[in-house]
């Protein structure tokens, strides 16, 4: 029987011949769900060509530190804001608590996770709060610029709008409606282009 | 299919225009964040990071959303994962577009290349200066005993479990960290990086040694 070449990525049972590793390649390593027979072969080709490893490395750093996609609920109960302020603040907690005690200040690519600095102060999680009084207040991270997100309580977007404060109205025309829970979180921009998040706060308009 | 991508699915499933209008507003709900990390993580300039994500945007949406129908719902990975590999490809085309090709191309024989063999002696033993070899100065025996010395390294390497040729292969040729290396390979922490490291190393040895490489003497 004919020999494959173990550096090539072709394998006639296996997939279609590629000079490099496609994105199915990429990402299944990156997720580590490649089947064992396929990450043999991929596994082989990286070990040989430069680019392919360059590009794996870096999805996986970038995977590692990413923002998780909102999930959308159709519906919700009063208790389903708790909750979901409770994934969210699971879902943004760095990947590095799996994997032994590595701080997050010492890895450079732990990017875009919640950092230990800036924290959301008000409103204050679970808080009822007045429609026409509301503002949102925020510790610093030095020298960043933010992005202040309002989402109701399946985590889609409401408001969201730049600010180099740490603290912010919202405009009179937005719609908050009363008695009706919101998230509110901030993306922080580091100088060095880092990004951080803090974890979601519930809230709640008063009814009036 | 590992991860639902319910945002995915309904904007390639949108039959009128609005819909996928629609759709494609709340599938940038989901992921413009992601996106955004992406492009970020390739420029670290904002101006042209954001440069960047208008591309993407435009590359994404090109051709009736050709590229993420790429996406199998039977593939092997979470499509957000997938993404992240596709968008960073965009933006590496796109900043190549630019500013032209960051570095030149590597030859495919990388794992004997002349990085490599400045870190051999860690990987055979103290006892054979396969730096003396490689950098011989032309006398014939010396550069016929280094030709043997590598060609035997090569087999020694290729009877490696792949997995652990590709450990080899970020470690000493890339030079990554251990941390980064755990990353990589899903390994649980730094020390499984070096504990598995260390027995790839004296299986190493241990092959060479078999094959009679016991010192760089010709």
């Amino acid at each position: 029987m004919e020999q494959t070449p173990v550096h090539s990525l072709h394998n006639p049972e296996l997939g279609p011949m590629n000079a490099h590793a496609s994105p199915d390649d990429v990402s299944g390593m990156v997720d580590g769900t490649l089947p064992s027979a396929r990450r043999t072969i991929v596994e082989a080709h990286l070990a040989v060509c430069a680019d392919c490893r360059a590009e794996l490395v870096s999805a996986a750093a970038i995977v590692g530190s990413a923002p998780h996609p909102r999930v959308r609920r159709t519906k919700w109960a009063g208790a389903g804001i708790l909750a979901a302020a409770a994934v969210l603040a699971i879902l943004m907690v760095p990947r590095a608590k799996h994997r032994g005690a590595e701080s997050l200040s010492s890895n450079p690519t732990r990017r875009g996770s919640v950092a230990p600095g800036i924290a959301n102060v008000v409103p204050t999680s679970s808080a009822d709060v007045d429609r026409d009084s509301i503002r949102f207040i925020w510790r610093s991270e030095p020298g960043a610029s933010y992005r202040l997100f309002v989402t109701d309580s399946a985590g889609v977007p409401v408001f969201t709008t730049p600010t180099t404060d740490t603290t912010l109205t919202v405009p009179d025309g937005l719609r908050l409606l009363p008695g009706t829970g919101y998230l509110w979180y901030v993306e922080a921009l580091r100088p060095d282009g880092s990004t951080a998040n803090t974890a979601a706060s519930s809230f709640t308009i008063k009814d009036r | 299919m590992l991860e639902p991508a319910p945002d995915l699915q309904r904007l390639l499933d949108a039959s009128t225009l609005s819909e996928q209008n629609r759709a494609w507003k709340l599938f940038l709900d989901a992921y413009s964040p992601l996106l955004l990390h992406v492009a970020r993580s390739v420029f670290h300039d904002q101006d042209e990071a954001m440069d960047a994500y208008a591309h993407i945007l435009q590359e994404v949406r090109a051709k009736e959303f050709a590229r993420l129908r790429a996406f199998s719902a039977k593939g092997v990975s979470k499509f957000s994962t997938w993404l992240v590999v596709v968008v960073q490809r965009l933006c590496l085309d796109y900043r190549r577009a630019k500013y032209g090709r960051a570095r030149p191309v590597q030859s495919p024989s990388a794992l004997v290349s002349q990085r490599l063999r400045r870190r051999l002696r860690d990987l055979a033993g103290e006892d054979i200066d396969l730096i003396a070899i490689a950098e011989s100065t032309g006398d014939p025996a010396e550069q016929l005993a280094a030709n043997e010395l590598r060609a035997m390294l090569t087999l020694a390497v290729e009877a490696l479990s792949t997995t652990d040729r590709l450990l080899l292969t970020l470690r000493f040729e890339d030079g990554l960290s251990a941390s980064q290396i755990a990353q990589v390979m899903r390994l649980p922490t730094s020390f499984h990086v070096y504990r598995r490291l260390d027995a790839a190393i004296r299986a190493l040895r241990a092959n060479l040694l078999a094959r009679g490489v016991e010192s760089s003497a010709p």
